[in-house]
């Protein structure tokens, strides 16, 4: 953190108001919660983005995150709008919001897609992931492993809660709609992904493709797709906050930039496999059951082969650009010297979250358990 | 409990070889390893009581799932565990001279790859093969790419990703097989008492015969594998010929003859076709090369082709043909890519036309050699003789079943004819002929070369002669695999 | 001979290769089927199997016979009586072979004067233990026309006779034999009918083309083209897609638009 710059304080508490909002989200009853969850998560995160004052793309993201965050705002009290007028409560439990044998009126079904949509921009699901790649790659790096995880779990969970809770009874009506976004996130998001420059920028997309993977929980919404939204995000989390950490100690975020690692820094190298490994799902590692329950649960709706098999076509794709990573730390000879200092705690943090992985990896129930209690 | 130590005296050596420093160490405790490696799996084998809970350990695993630790050594089990266990060995010696740069990191993966192998030959429970799977792919990755040639990062990727993409292909057939089993469990023997519909068994079929194929691999699905094998380290292209291609093979046999029965005798002709094509296609490639590792990899192709073929002609005969040829080919193999090693060393090349009158310079090389060559040419009284004979009379019986199998046996027959032609090529400018300025300063074997290639020598005579040594392990398995797909198909 | 097997180069060898003089030369015999050497048994034995059984079969093994003695003590005389035709140095090494090679010729050579013995025909008084050796795997064949006795031995004095004929004519042509290369007929055979250029022709090398096309075009292009070209697809889409994240707000706030009509429309107007 050292590295953004004055204004230790501001940053913490900011940090300190973004989990009063990931708290709201995540055990909301009405959808005016909701809706203020997500604008105290969001305003700090417009100001941490640009925290980085004198660097002209850290502005340049935060004011793009702004503009973009507010129009997903507007959409997001329209959808609640909409949903208001035609149910007249914000609550959103206990109340029957497809009473049998009735056809969804417009207005709630246009209100639930709103607020979908505005779900979609937080979580940077395709076509509402523009801002993604821009703000990730311009905010500072210990910022942006902040947003990709916490916040980022922190909204799924809302989502599915909102989906299910609220909308579980009208699923036939939104789920080929999750469908459709699934199939563009995984598409957009990996594809873009292969052909980046900077590790940073690939991590953005490769977000963005992660996204798509949770979604399924939504897609599928039964106990597995819980189960594996919570570990998946625990296990993506963990790998994002693990790769960042590592790639905030070098000074080049280009691919090149990791040429040769391996032989400097053996243990740096060494856990950054672990974490490459496991967003791209490979077995043992947190990352491939995460993957695994989620495509369990999709198969278990029994509907839409083919978004399965898509899916597994682009995990196979992300392995491409994961593994570049990988190749330039082993394969590859450094250019120049790297001058990377780690400091012991720092080094026997990232071997913990290492460690968390595979033990996930190996014994996911030490974790699904909790969800139980 | 014999199982599990199959896969964890590797994998726990393998790990604490990334701690050695000298080299020396280093290559002696790998050779000691996979010697009690080798040691456990012929206690295995000698066990022949199948209800022995020395063979079968089932303990409770990922129980949310559904799946457990189940691992178990049958028949095919046995004889795919002890050819990896006698690889090791082998390569480990042959390759004793051959200098890695951080030998102790080499070591720890060739061995970590050991303990992924025999994960994937025991493991009755579909899960926990899918981690094998995946687990003795990353080490050879490493392998290959590290110490492997000029073009290794490109070919090397190229070859995982193709395995990658069939493998998740396979993962989302053992979901759905899984969801379909009546207490959602991974275990073989709720998947083999599955019944499904055609429909969903084709598809199936194909999710897994597209893993399978790509391993194996079966044309048109083999580009990886002849840039691998060049490119790879020996060692590393003797672990993925000699015993990674035979999880391809292992799949077919235990994952989808008997869970899937109707699809595999009704999608049996295109396979078979694709088999038979690959046998011609490959041989006739192979007949063109000059390039040593190249010629070999493309021979691979058309034996593993024959080998899947007999698999699909639905047989006792066949089966047991298959997994005799199985062990014969891995045990083969690895004494030509050993043998190619050693020419490469000394000469520094391994195109023939820059090869010739080797057997001049190095008459001990040149006799291990044209044993092991002709061997997998299927010469009586080498080993490869009884596995094809069985194999081919599968493929004569099968034209009950099948329209075309006399049709396809025809053309296999003539892959083995231009095996011949090939392999004779081989030998002729290889070590015939005059030597030249690149071969003149060759010397012959070292003992610990000769030693290895002993071994193979006679494994290749002793089973020559005497098959019915590894035929008796399997033959309890065969007759299930072959009897319940025949008894599904009514 | 240091490596030579060329016969025109040789010639009057008999001097210094005695053993393998001797040894061939009782081969020669056995195999042009004098009496009573093992050839003369086992030649017997088919002709007159053929001779009961049809006239032309029997014919053509007879001249077929023929040529063997004939082309046999060509070999032998040419390679062995006449004047040495090689070079002087190849003349002075000239020596028999190691006792690990003559040993055998030896033995082979006492096995076909006595061998013919254990199969030796009735008309003769013989015992046949050849015959009596395979009886329980081939049956004898039942003869639809058996032959005498008397036409037996007859023919074999006739057949032993026209063998000695050829090997007299033999010896007239080749005693002396002078290099000279053949013509028309003569290179023909030299070349052993060109069934080796024709194998060549038709089979091993359209085999090789087709090897060659398969492997650097139909293996290169086409099959690693396609697997290749899968990746490059991948990579190109990349790039266009990357054009997608242009850096104005405004362009992504339209396809965010976009994109939300287009599931307005999916939801309301297309989906049942």
């Amino acid at each position: 953190m050292e590295k953004v710059g004055s204004g230790y304080a501001d940053y913490f508490a900011l940090i300190f108001f973004i989990l009063c909002g990931v708290v709201l989200v995540s055990s909301f009853k009405s959808l005016l919660i909701l809706f203020l969850g997500i604008e105290i998560i969001s305003i700090p995160l417009y100001i941490l983005t640009g925290s980085d004052k004198k660097n002209l793309r850290s502005n340049e993201a935060s004011l793009k995150y702004f503009l973009l965050g507010s129009f997903s705002t507007g959409i997001l009290l329209m959808g609640i709008a909409l949903m208001y007028g035609s149910l007249g409560t914000f609550s959103t439990t206990g109340v029957n919001f497809l009473p049998e044998g009735t056809k969804p009126s417009v207005l709630l079904v246009a209100g639930m897609l709103m607020l979908f949509f505005a779900m979609s921009f937080k979580v940077s699901a395709v076509p509402f992931h523009f801002w993604t790649p821009d703000v990730y790659d311009g905010a500072p790096t210990v910022f942006t492993s902040f947003m990709a995880t916490i916040v980022k779990a922190a909204v799924f969970i809302a989502f599915i809660r909102l989906f299910d809770e609220s909308f579980g009874a009208m699923q036939s009506q939104w789920q080929l709609m999750v469908a459709v976004i699934i199939t563009a996130t995984l598409l957009v998001g990996n594809i873009t992904a292969v052909f980046q420059q900077s590790v940073k920028r690939m991590l953005a997309y490769s977000s963005i493709s992660q996204a798509g993977f949770m979604l399924f929980a939504v897609f599928a919404m039964n106990t597995d797709a819980k189960e594996g939204l919570i570990l998946y995000a625990a296990a993506y989390s963990l790998a994002t906050i693990g790769i960042f950490a590592v790639l905030n100690k070098l000074s080049d975020y280009s691919f090149d930039g990791f040429n040769g690692l391996a032989k400097e820094q053996p243990l740096l190298a060494g856990t950054a496999v672990v974490f490459l490994l496991s967003l791209a799902g490979i077995p043992l590692t947190a990352g491939f059951l995460s993957k695994f329950y989620m495509l369990k649960a999709a198969l278990a709706t029994g509907k839409f082969m083919w978004l399965v098999i898509f899916a597994v076509l682009m995990a196979a794709v992300s392995v491409f650009y994961y593994f570049r990573v990988i190749q330039a730390m082993y394969f590859k000879e450094p250019q120049k010297p790297i001058q990377v200092s780690a400091s012991a705690s720092f080094k026997t943090g990232l071997v913990i979250v290492a460690l968390l992985i595979i033990i996930l990896g190996i014994n996911p129930g030490l974790l699904i358990r909790w969800l139980y209690f | 409990m014999i199982p599990v130590l199959l896969i964890f005296i590797p994998l726990l050596a393998g790990v604490l070889t990334f701690f050695f420093r000298s080299e020396k160490a280093v290559r002696s405790w790998s050779l000691g390893i996979s010697f009690v490696t080798m040691a456990v799996a012929v206690i295995g084998v000698t066990i022949f009581d199948e209800g022995s809970p020395l063979l079968t350990v089932n303990t409770p695993w990922l129980q949310t799932l559904g799946s457990s630790f189940f691992v178990r050594l049958d028949g095919l089990g046995k004889i795919l565990t002890l050819l990896t266990a006698i690889s090791f060995p082998v390569i480990f010696t042959s390759t004793w001279s051959t200098p890695y740069k951080r030998s102790n990191n080499f070591y720890a993966l060739m061995l970590l790859g050991q303990a992924g192998l025999m994960g994937v030959f025991v493991a009755a429970d579909a899960l926990l093969f899918y981690f094998f799977w995946e687990l003795a792919l990353i080490p050879m990755y490493f392998i290959a790419s590290i110490w492997g040639g000029e073009k290794r990062i490109r070919v090397t990727f190229k070859f995982f990703i193709y395995t990658f993409i069939g493998s998740v292909l396979m993962l989302i057939g053992i979901l759905y097989l899984q969801s379909k089993t009546a207490n959602h469990s991974f275990s073989i023997q709720a998947f083999n008492n599955l019944q499904l519909s055609l429909k969903e068994q084709s598809w199936l079929f194909w999710l897994f015969f597209i893993a399978f194929a790509i391993k194996m691999p079966i044309f048109p699905l083999h580009t990886w594998q002849p840039d691998t094998y060049e490119q790879s380290p020996t060692a590393a292209t003797m672990v993925l010929s000699g015993v990674m291609v035979k999880m391809g093979l292992l799949g077919i046999i235990r994952w989808v003859m008997p869970v899937m029965p109707a699809a595999f005798h009704s999608w049996g002709d295109v396979a078979m076709s694709l088999s038979v094509i690959g046998i011609v296609y490959a041989s006739l490639i192979a007949m063109r090369q000059d390039d040593l590792k190249r010629l070999i990899a493309f021979s691979s192709i058309a034996h593993i082709g024959l080998m899947n073929m007999a698999l699909f002609s639905e047989n006792i005969s066949g089966v047991q043909g298959a997994i005799l040829q199985m062990f014969n080919h891995g045990i083969n193999i690895i004494g030509l890519w050993a043998i190619v090693e050693i020419i490469e060393r000394k000469t520094g090349t391994r195109k023939m036309s820059e090869l010739g009158g080797l057997a001049q310079k190095a008459p001990a090389m040149a006799v291990f050699f044209v044993v092991i060559a002709l061997a997998n040419i299927a010469l009586p009284l080498t080993n490869s003789f009884p596995g094809e004979f069985l194999m081919f009379n599968s493929l004569l019986t099968a034209h009950t079943t099948r329209l075309y199998a006399l049709l396809f046996t025809v053309f296999a027959g003539l892959g083995i004819i231009l095996g011949a032609v090939y392999t004779l090529n081989m030998i002729r400018k290889t070590f015939y002929g005059e030597t030249n300025t690149v071969t003149a300063g060759v010397t012959d074997l070292s003992l610990n070369e000769k030693i290895a290639l002993s071994a193979v020598v006679i494994l290749v005579i002793v089973i020559g002669v005497y098959p019915q040594l590894l035929l008796d392990i399997t033959n309890n398995f065969s007759e299930m695999i072959a009897n319940k797909d025949m008894f599904r198909k009514a | 001979m240091g490596g030579e097997q060329d016969i025109r180069n040789m010639g009057g060898l008999s001097k210094k290769l005695k053993t393998t003089y001797w040894t061939f030369l009782i081969g020669c015999i056995a195999i042009a089927g004098i009496p009573p050497l093992s050839g003369f048994f086992s030649k017997d034995a088919i002709l007159m199997n053929a001779f009961a059984n049809s006239k032309l079969l029997f014919s053509i093994a007879m001249f077929t016979a023929m040529l063997t003695a004939f082309y046999m003590f060509r070999l032998l005389f040419i390679t062995f009586i006449g004047k040495f035709r090689g070079t002087q140095e190849q003349e002075r090494h000239l020596h028999d072979s190691p006792a690990a090679m003559t040993i055998p010729l030896v033995i082979l050579a006492i096995l076909s004067i006595f061998g013919g013995f254990i199969g030796v025909p009735e008309v003769l008084k013989g015992n046949n233990l050849i015959g009596k050796f395979l009886l329980p795997v081939i049956p004898p064949a039942q003869h639809v026309h058996s032959l005498s006795h008397s036409e037996e031995i007859m023919w074999m004095v006739i057949s032993t006779a026209l063998m000695l004929g050829i090997i007299v004519a033999a010896w007239f042509i080749f005693r002396n034999y002078k290099r000279k290369d053949g013509t028309g007929f003569g290179k023909l055979l030299e070349n052993k009918w060109y069934v080796d250029e024709l194998y060549d022709k038709v089979i091993v090398q359209p085999l090789y083309r087709f090897g060659d096309f398969l492997k650097n075009v139909i293996d290169n292009k086409v099959v690693d083209g396609l697997v290749n070209g899968v990746g490059r697809a991948v990579n190109y889409g990349s790039r266009q897609l990357r054009l997608l994240q242009s850096g104005q707000v405004g362009a992504y706030v339209l396809m965010m638009i976009i994109g939300m009509i287009f599931i307005f429309v999916l939801q309301f107007f297309i989906r049942k």
